[in-house]
């Protein structure tokens, strides 16, 4: 699964993001969420969006089927999902590729069913819109769907409403639903953060189960670095609206060359390490509005100089596959050998 | 439709769990079956026309001596009310010509007029017909068709009931002679009511003295200002219904259109509406009321129309809130993400969980519009005189309040009204509780 970009590189991307821009009218002014992004995603892989909250991950991927609130739109950019020109869709055909081919599960299976639904009724609304299928048929297939994703008596769950059931169980019957149509992309927004960890790691696995027997793609965003290197075949990491670094998932774990990135990894726990608290990386992202004018992070970043505050560095191709944009990559790279120095 | 019926099933077990639903549900029972039976429970005294008590009396005295005599006193009365009948139809049939001639420009006006005219004289048309004609041609013109197709009506009648005097004169057995003449005498008498326009829901003076007679066999709930109260207090639990239903269903409606459009479109759109609707709040309903009913005129249906346009607004703000709220739901981002349009998504996902609130609060303004409504008849601006409505028998009671030689010696005019509007509104109020409980999935446990 890990390692594979060799060989994915050489396809064709299921879905390919050019130079993407969303922004946002507010009463403070005009938001500029997501700042030239760029990806492309190949079929059967994970890509892990990794960031703040605030940094644009979950634009980034709402956009990919234009679901902005009302008071933000794509300013500028390209997004081809196969060899469909997404944004030149009307809305009618839009809907078609929703939940269809690009499918969505969300971050809080407390808020994202409809309450006053029974799960089978989400799951049967989505088959019927798409698939054409009569009740019955659609009535099978949900109870089909739900032994799937591992929900028990499922004859007996699909009558329930949402309240009725755990928050495990919600996710799952949230999975059941987006995968109802058999979609070719998933994009799962931070879906195990309101978990219980114990919970959190049987839906990732069910979902790289999943994600075999439906031979989908999957778009994660989370800020959970744990999470990523259990799922993702690729990570982007965003701040800013920006993507600071970006590479194979194993490339940004031993060699993060941001230092974002870097300071990402030093805030997760490790139980290998004896430490009295935890490097974290200091201040908050800044209000949207706010930016320094040069590099987003300058403003937190441990190496910033002069340079940086003035100057947004570009996002640059460092090895094959790997790129990021620091002005003082051989600077962190030093401190980072410091403190491998010292650990031993 | 096995899930339906399911559903189905346990809603109606959790509505008949419920207490507050049971009592509820039962009080306004009690109310419906009152307004249903209400001719049954206080029979209005239809006047009878003195013309037919002689035919009347003798058929319910009946001898076969008196066949003859009653076939006369019924064919006086078809001469009486009858005989013109032809007459008065092809006079007004040529008067519709006439009319027809004349809108398509082929008489002039004066040419109607005269003839119009000429049946004023005849006493087949009343004089106000000739005198506004020139001022409100057309709906001069549209009452006169009403006039001809009464008089038709009258026409045909005539024709039925000759046939069915002569029919009389043709009957031997005495048993079905009496059967069919009682028959005729009631369609006469039938008639005769539609004709004076009688109105049951006008309560019938009962005495000659003004002081309330306290509660006996024959009124029990008393008598305040020469009327019946248990009559007033039966009828007018329709008048109850009619205020409570009509106003809050055609209010509820104007307040929901407003709020979901302010809400879907947003904008300035939305700035506007909701501003109107704050100018609404912002004057006092009872005062509002007041005013808009003395400027329409007084009367039951104006009392409605000013209750319906001061009374859309806490609608048109709870939807509004509630929608507001949930389109920032995620469930309405999932549904999105499904592919539903957009219609769907606020018909299915989103109305769902914004109206049980609106419906909840019309449940419970029902009752509370009848203590308004009541409110406003006891001020006397809505019903009219002698309306069968509580409020005006309320009304009737403040001159008696004070009582005669003690407070209490008049209190039924105060207490029978009041206990029917008290159990009315807690009916509603009930109710409205109940279903929130039961209706409402997020309330479910």
């Amino acid at each position: 699964m890990k390692g594979g970009q060799v060989l994915i590189n050489t396809k064709q991307p299921l879905l390919k993001v050019e130079n993407l821009h969303v922004h946002f009218k507010t009463e403070d002014g005009i938001i500029k969420a997501v700042n030239g992004v760029n990806f492309e995603l190949f079929s059967g892989e994970t890509l892990a969006i990794v960031g703040e909250s605030g940094s644009g991950k979950t634009v980034t991927a709402l956009s990919t089927i234009r679901l902005l609130d009302e008071n933000g739109w794509i300013s500028e950019g390209k997004i081809r999902y196969k060899d469909i020109d997404v944004l030149a869709l009307s809305d009618n055909q839009l809907r078609k590729i929703r939940g269809k081919e690009i499918s969505m599960i969300f971050q809080e299976p407390m808020t994202a069913l409809n309450p006053v639904f029974t799960i089978g009724d989400q799951i049967i609304e989505s088959l019927e819109l798409h698939l054409d299928m009569g009740k019955q048929e659609a009535r099978n297939r949900a109870i089909e769907l739900l032994t799937k994703v591992g929900i028990p008596e499922p004859e007996r769950r699909i009558d329930q409403y949402p309240h009725e059931l755990s928050g495990g169980m919600r996710q799952r019957a949230m999975i059941a639903m987006a995968l109802s149509c058999n979609p070719s992309i998933l994009i799962a927004d931070e879906p195990t953060t309101a978990l219980d960890v114990t919970i959190q790691a049987q839906i990732l696995e069910l979902m790289k189960e999943l994600q075999k027997e439906f031979q989908m793609s999957i778009i994660f965003i989370t800020h959970d670095l744990g999470v990523v290197a259990e799922m993702a075949d690729r990570a982007i990491v965003m701040y800013g609206g920006e993507v600071v670094e970006s590479a194979d998932i194993i490339t940004i774990f031993k060699k993060p060359r941001h230092p974002y990135t870097w300071g990402l990894m030093n805030s997760i726990p490790r139980i290998d390490r004896d430490e009295e608290r935890l490097l974290s990386i200091p201040g908050v992202v800044p209000n949207p509005l706010n930016f320094p004018k040069g590099c987003k992070f300058s403003n937190r970043c441990f190496f910033a100089d002069k340079k940086c505050i003035e100057e947004n560095p570009n996002l640059e191709e460092i090895e094959a596959n790997h790129f990021s944009r620091c002005w003082h990559i051989d600077r962190m790279l030093r401190e980072m050998h410091k403190v491998k120095e010292g650990e031993r | 439709m096995i899930i339906l019926s399911e559903e189905f099933k346990r809603t109606l077990k959790r509505f008949f769990t419920n207490p507050s639903a049971i009592i509820g549900v039962t009080i306004l029972i009690f109310f419906v079956m009152i307004a249903i039976f209400a001719p049954w429970i206080a029979p209005p005294k239809l006047p009878n026309n003195r013309n037919l008590d002689k035919a009347q009396s003798l058929l319910d005295n009946f001898t076969e001596d008196n066949k003859d005599l009653i076939i006369q006193e019924l064919k006086e009365f078809w001469n009486d009310n009858y005989l013109f009948a032809e007459d008065d139809y092809i006079e007004m049939s040529v008067l519709m010509e006439k009319i027809k001639e004349y809108q398509k420009k082929q008489i002039s006006i004066d040419e109607l007029k005269a003839y119009i005219k000429e049946l004023t004289d005849i006493y087949i048309l009343n004089e106000t017909y000739y005198n506004k004609f020139e001022e409100e041609t057309n709906k001069v013109i549209r009452q006169l068709k009403q006039e001809f197709v009464k008089a038709e009506k009258k026409y045909n009648n005539s024709i039925v009931y000759s046939n069915m005097i002569k029919n009389l004169e043709e009957i031997e057995d005495s048993e079905k002679f009496i059967k069919y003449a009682n028959n005729l005498v009631e369609e006469f008498n039938k008639n005769f009511i539609k004709s004076i326009n009688f109105d049951p829901y006008i309560m019938p003076n009962v005495t000659t003295t003004r002081t309330p007679i306290p509660p006996s066999q024959e009124h029990p709930f008393g008598i305040v200002n020469q009327k019946d109260i248990f009559y007033g207090v039966i009828w007018g639990t329709r008048t109850a219904f009619e205020i409570g239903l009509i106003v809050v269903a055609i209010s509820t409606a104007i307040g929901l259109f407003v709020g979901s459009v302010a809400a879907y479109f947003g904008g300035w759109l939305e700035e506007v509406l909701m501003r109107i609707t704050d100018i609404f709040m912002s004057i006092p309903f009872m005062l509002a009321a007041m005013v808009l009913t003395t400027i329409l005129g007084l009367g039951i249906k104006n009392m409605m129309i000013a209750l319906i346009v001061f009374g859309w607004m806490v609608t048109a703000r709870l939807i509004r809130g509630n929608i507001l709220q949930a389109k920032n739901e995620q469930y309405v981002m999932a549904a999105k993400a499904l592919g539903v349009s957009d219609f769907f998504v606020i018909v299915k996902h989103i109305l769902p969980n914004t109206i049980f609130p609106v419906l909840i609060n019309a449940t419970m303004r029902i009752g509370s519009m009848v203590i308004t409504a009541a409110a406003l008849s006891f001020l006397g601006l809505g019903a009219p005189q002698g309306y069968a409505d509580w409020g005006s028998i309320l009304s009737y009671s403040r001159d008696w309040i004070i009582g005669g030689t003690n407070p209490t010696q008049y209190w039924f005019t105060i207490l029978y009204p009041g206990i029917a509007m008290i159990l009315f509104v807690i009916g509603w109020n009930l109710l409205g509780d109940a279903l929130r409980d039961i209706f409402d999935p997020r309330m479910r446990h």
